[in-house]
Formats: C-alpha cells, structure tokens, sequence
C-alpha cells in the first residue's frame, strides 16, 4: 500500500523526471569536461571526482525524500485521524510500522539502484569511464538511505512530520559534519576532532555509509596515488576515502536499524492514540 | 452470553486533568446503548479506553468478554471515529478493501459491495476519497465500521456531519443492526437522534457519570394532561395530587406518576367530571439531561 500510494501521489513520476533531467545535465557536464586537454590518468581522476560529487548531490536528495516520505507517513496519519481506524483493526502497531518501513525501504532501494546505474551507463558513454565497484555503491546508498528513513520513523512515532522531518535532517547534516571533523582531524593531527567525529558517526552511520559509497567509486589508480602520497596527499579530503568502512562498522550499522526500529515500535506501543 | 461492554472504576487522568472518572456501566448484548454528554464530557475518552487506543489510569475495562484493547476482539468490532478520515488517495472502494485485509474478511469483494450499497456510496464506489464531501466520508467510515457483521459497533459522533436524510439513514442502520443483534455504543451530544434509537443511555459530565437507565427510566412517567368537563372550576379538593395548572378544559398534573392515573381518574369521575382525554406527561432527554446539569 506504501508503494501504490507513493504512486497515486506521483511523487515517484516526478522524481523519476526529475532525476532524468539531473542525468542528462550531468551528461552534458561531462562531455564538456572530457573537452579539456588532459592525460589519461587526469581524465580518469576527473571523471571520478565529478562523479563522487554528483553522487554527493544524489545523496542528499536521497535523505531529503526519505525523511519527508516517511515523517508525514506516520505522523500525519496519528495527527489527521487515519490510524484511529486502523488501529483498531487486529493488526499490531508493530506490523503498521513495519509495514510502513518495508514499503519504503523497497521504493527507495529500486529508486537507488536505477538512478545510479543509469547515470554510470550515461557517464561511461560519455567519458570511457565505469566505477569499479557499482554494486557495492548501490547497496552503500541504499544503507545510507535506510538509516535516514528508520531514523524519520522513529521521530515520527512521537513529533510532528515537519518537526520530525527537521530532527532526521539534522541529524544527517550533523553526521557528514562528524565525517568531516574526523578528515580535519587526521589531517591537523587533533585527536579530540576524530575522537567526537567518531562518535558522532557511531550515533549516526549515514556518514559512514557515504564513505564506503565514495570508497566503492575510487578507481585503483587514484586510490594507490593516495597510499603514495600519505597524509600530506588526499587520503583525508572529505570526499576521498581511503579503505572502505571496516566490517564492524558495517555490522553497527545494521544493529543500528534493527535498534531504532525496535524503539519505533516501543515508542508507537506507548503513545496515545 | 457475557455483556458486550463491562467497565468497573474505569478512570483516565492527564496530568492535572481527570477526563473520566470511576465509569462503571454494563452494556447487554444486543442493545443500542447512548453515552451522552456535552463537549469535552469524557465520552471519546471512554470510547479510546475500550478500543485500547489508550491505557486507563485505572480501573479496568472488557469488551465481548475480553481486556479492552485485545487484539483477537478487534476483528468482531467496527469503529466510526469522531475524527473520520480515510486515505485521500483511495477510492471508496480501496478503502473498503483494505480494511476487509486488516480485518481478515475472507470474502471481502461481497462485504464491500455490501456495505457500499448500506452508506449509500455504491455510485461513487470508485471515486477517490479526496473528491467526496464531509458526509460522504462519514458514511464511508461507517461503512468501515459495518464490515464483516462486527458483533458491537462503535460509533462516534456518527451523525455530526450528516444532512436530515444521512441521519434518518444511520438511525435505520442502528435499527437493523439491533434487530441482527448487534450490539450498538452510540456516542452523540445529539440527544434528539439517542431518544430515536438507543434502548439505554448513561450521561456523562465533567468525566463522571451523572445518570443512566433505559429511555423510559429516564423521560417517561411523570405527569399527566386531562381534558375534563363538568367540574365547573371544583379544582379546590385535587391539592393532594400534587401542582395543578388549570387551561380552559385541560388540568396538568405535573407530579402525578403513571401508576396514579387510574386513581386520579376515577376521583375526577366520582366528582362528576366527564373526562375526555388523558395524555401522560412525558419529558424529552433533552430537557431531562438539562435538568441533570443544573442539579449536577
């Protein structure tokens, strides 16, 4: 129902345009950039950089939908009366959330997975260029984008939808600021800056999640350019990843959803309706 | 066969506010019961307690048998909200469906051609909800409320956004129900549209109970109106039977009770009047529950 109502409300249709509209501009981009008098392994370094950058922008579109899909979802539905027929259905608040949460997770997880590959097929036509790990890309993002969604319900369950929406965004921007603090970090040697954007990325994977996505879109090359060159070279630019996120991270991060969904159920267990 | 609602002390407080306190009522099988009161009495409290929409502060509740709230009991309850609103995006028909899934109805394309033709929406059917009036969607939630022949239907504020003929509809449709044998919990501030279909009513006030009792109980029984000739003004001696006002033919005994008729007529008789006419004194519920607020 989730599905079918993302659909009658064309939100899919106009983010489907939307996001064909934003690869066709990145194309043209592209090929105007591939104009530009360059070596092969400078042309290779641009087209990946361009590429994490557009994937950056996707990124935050992808949070800004989830959050504003799934905070009204809840919420509105609580505030507007919808739920009080529901609710007295036998059915448990614990299957409405999931319910909710599932819908949307597959919605967000095919939209992630067509939007990228489309733009890596448009971007390898233009530039000769295909990430190495496409696929890893896909399932980092759409772990990025389930965290945003787990935390926009949880919210949800007890605030208001522009409230709540407000908090989960909060929360993502805090997170890439903690990614950010721990490159500084690293980078000026200041353990205090690693030490809170740690954390900070412990209380929020979305950022860690980023990092395995721009790790999974980093060709050999540039990645080997950056050993190299240590820490005075890219290895702590805050759109360079250096390894991809260590399996217990990624192991956290999956504790993490279970964590909060389970707290979504306690807190909509709890409310009154 | 157990009573469809039991409540014993059934208390709600919000912080600092007491929203209902100590409701203790039964409510038989098969009857439509009223729970009445003015705005911000209780009564959509009470009605969220029994549904388990929320959680009582004390005292305890049961509904068909079971701890209000029980999941297996939902399926044999439909519900009206006071706050009727259903997926904008759907059509009445996809409403309606999807409920008979949350309901596990196991035939549900009859049960909403059913409950389409009993609201009177089987022509918008497949009309989005977006598009329909405010008594459109009443009758729609009450078609929600109607499927699967739930064994107690709960409806609140059922009529409030309903024209005359929507009303006469929904009291219809309580009769049928009553007559199936199902039982009804009508809440309404509407006390006209209560005295029409309800068998018992509780009065609720300030979170309390101020009354309850069957209609009859409540409005019926006191005082009678006699249209008498022949007494030529020879009212002197009729004292005992309580405050007399006399207009032209008529007399109005407004404390005489129904059991003191016969007697009050034959001593009319017996002073040589020639009774033409004796109609008992009844009292709205209306004017009753105004009555209950003053003293209250």
């Amino acid at each position: 129902m989730t599905i079918r109502e993302a659909a009658r409300k064309r939100l899919m249709w106009v983010l489907l345009v939307l996001t064909a509209v934003v690869i066709a501009g990145t194309a043209f981009g592209f090929s105007k950039l591939m104009g530009v008098n360059q070596d092969d392994l400078g042309r290779l370094a641009t087209s990946a950089i361009l590429l994490i950058l557009v994937m950056f922008a996707y990124s935050f579109v992808l949070a800004l939908s989830a959050v504003f899909i799934m905070a009204p979802s809840v919420a509105g539905e609580l505030e507007s009366g919808t739920a009080l027929a529901i609710l007295t259905r036998p059915v448990s608040r614990a299957q409405m959330l999931l319910g909710k949460w599932l819908g949307l997770a597959l919605l967000t997880s095919v939209y992630v997975a067509v939007a990228s590959s489309a733009e890596f097929l448009v971007v390898s036509i233009v530039t000769d260029y295909t990430p190495p790990h496409p696929v890893a890309f896909i399932l980092y993002m759409v772990a990025e984008t389930l965290i945003l969604l787990t935390l926009s319900m949880a919210i949800s369950t007890r605030l208001q939808p522009v409230a709540g929406g407000v908090i989960a965004l909060g929360a993502f921007m805090i997170a890439w600021m903690g990614g950010i603090a721990i490159s500084v970090g690293r980078e000026l040697n200041v353990d205090s800056l690693v030490i809170g954007g740690t954390i900070t990325r412990l209380l929020m994977p979305s950022d860690g999640l980023w990092k395995g996505a721009v790790y999974s879109l980093e060709p050999t090359a540039m990645i080997a350019m950056a050993v190299a060159q240590g820490p005075d070279g890219m290895a702590n630019f805050p759109f360079f990843a250096l390894n991809p996120p260590a399996t217990g991270f990624l192991v956290w991060a999956g504790f993490w959803i279970a964590g909060v969904i389970g707290l979504s159920i306690w807190s909509l267990n709890k409310r009154e309706i | 066969m157990v009573d469809a609602v039991v409540t014993e002390n059934l208390t709600k407080s919000y912080r600092n506010v007491t929203a209902l306190a100590d409701l203790t009522m039964r409510v038989p099988r098969g009857e439509a019961f009223g729970f009445l009161g003015p705005n911000g009495a209780g009564k959509t409290t009470a009605v969220k307690l029994l549904l388990g929409l929320a959680s009582p502060t004390s005292g305890k509740a049961t509904v068909l048998g079971k701890p209000a709230g029980d999941r297996r009991t939902r399926s044999k309850i439909g519900y009206l909200p006071e706050m009727f609103r259903y997926q904008s995006w759907m059509s009445a028909h996809e409403v309606l469906s999807f409920h008979c899934g949350l309901a596990g109805i196991a035939k549900p394309e009859a049960e909403v051609e059913r409950a389409l033709v009993t609201v009177g929406l089987a022509e918008r059917a497949h009309h989005r909800v977006g598009t329909f009036s405010k008594g459109m969607q009443q009758r729609l939630g009450l078609g929600v409320a109607l499927l699967g022949s739930p064994e107690l239907v709960v409806l609140d504020e059922p009529t409030s956004a309903l024209d005359p003929v929507g009303r006469l509809d929904v009291r219809n449709i309580i009769r049928d129900l009553k007559n199936a044998g199902t039982t009804v919990f009508l809440n309404s501030h509407l006390l006209t549209e209560v005295e029409l279909v309800c068998d018992r009513v509780a009065m609720i006030e300030r979170g309390r109970v101020i009354v309850s009792g069957t209609l009859k109980e409540l409005t019926g029984g006191i005082g009678v109106r006699i249209r008498l000739t022949g007494l030529d003004g020879r009212v002197d001696s009729l004292g005992k039977w309580g405050p007399l006002q006399v207009e032209e033919d008529w007399l109005s005994f407004s404390d005489v009770t129904s059991e003191q008729v016969p007697a009050l007529v034959e001593e009319l008789v017996a002073m040589g009047g020639r009774v033409h006419a004796v109609i008992p004194g009844r009292r709205s519920l209306e004017d009753r529950f105004m009555e209950l607020l003053r003293d209250s």
